[in-house]
């Protein structure tokens, strides 16, 4: 039973509950994102900001999970679960490979870029990205579990 | 995945074919950039119009091509949704010329033309 059926009723009812168990490779995280959007875009129309926050994010936490977690072996499995309210997407991985370091997610704040495009910067942009789009964030170690959840609010954060 | 035609005063324009540019397919993006610009020297301009979501992966792969580039600007043309989230976000469309769309970046003298305007 995850955790997240439980959390967010202080958000209303759920409008959209979507659960599986992919393998932890590039293709099948598109593939589920594709699914995960189809069903979004269907329940949600006119919130077209918020479900684009929310696809960033799902790719983001996905991708983060197969090439760290698994260390881009394309072997293991994750769960994602996603439960949609009027106000809040919240999103639930589940996966067995390496804990995060340090058991909390990097903080990165995006510098301002250098001037120079020689030292731009060609990765490091997921946590931004998910700290950014979101309102909350958490993340335990159960044993041999990563448990990572993440809320997108329908309507965006204002981006200044 | 991106159709590489020339004008005739010499602009690059490249096409994108995918609709995503993300984990699963920044490694091809960046090959096929570097095919498409080697024997190449001047404008690039590069219409996303087709490109309905990139991710950091994808975002990181169009640094890695600008930078490819030795110095000219990568023109990006028609950036929509996710895209010019992403962008933004990052503030990488200071760092990219961005245009609304193919034909108002072959109106504009290029990189020199947009700095004046």
């Amino acid at each position: 039973m995850s955790s997240l059926a439980r959390l967010p009723r202080a958000f209303g009812a759920p409008r959209l509950h979507y659960e599986e168990t992919i393998n932890a490779d590039p293709i099948s995280v598109r593939d589920t994102i594709l699914e995960i959007m189809r069903r979004l875009q269907h329940e949600f129309p006119s919130q077209s900001e918020g479900i684009i926050s929310t696809e960033i994010v799902l790719a983001e936490v996905l991708n983060n999970i197969a090439e760290h977690s698994y260390e881009d072996s394309n072997l293991g499995d994750v769960s994602v679960s996603v439960l949609c309210t009027d106000d809040m997407i919240s999103v639930e991985t589940r996966d067995h490979g390496l804990p995060m370091p340090g058991l909390t997610p990097p903080a990165t704040e995006l510098e301002s870029l250098p001037v120079g495009v020689e030292d731009l910067p060609e990765g490091g942009f997921g946590w931004f990205f998910i700290r950014s789009l979101s309102t909350h964030m958490e993340y335990r170690r159960t044993g041999s579990q990563n448990i990572f959840c993440v809320q997108i609010p329908t309507i965006p954060k204002i981006v200044t | 995945m991106m159709q590489s035609t020339e004008t005739p005063d010499g602009v690059l324009v490249l096409t994108l074919k995918a609709q995503r540019i993300d984990a699963a397919s920044a490694v091809h993006f960046k090959d096929d950039f570097r095919k498409a610009t080697t024997a190449q020297s001047g404008r690039v301009v590069m219409d996303l119009a087709s490109v309905t979501f990139m991710d950091s992966s994808g975002l990181g792969a169009m640094v890695a091509a600008l930078k490819s580039l030795d110095g000219r600007q990568l023109e990006l043309c028609s950036l929509t949704g996710a895209v010019d989230k992403v962008f933004r976000l990052t503030r990488m469309d200071k760092v990219f010329l961005v245009h609304a769309d193919v034909e108002q970046a072959l109106a504009c003298n290029g990189p020199k033309g947009a700095d004046a305007a």
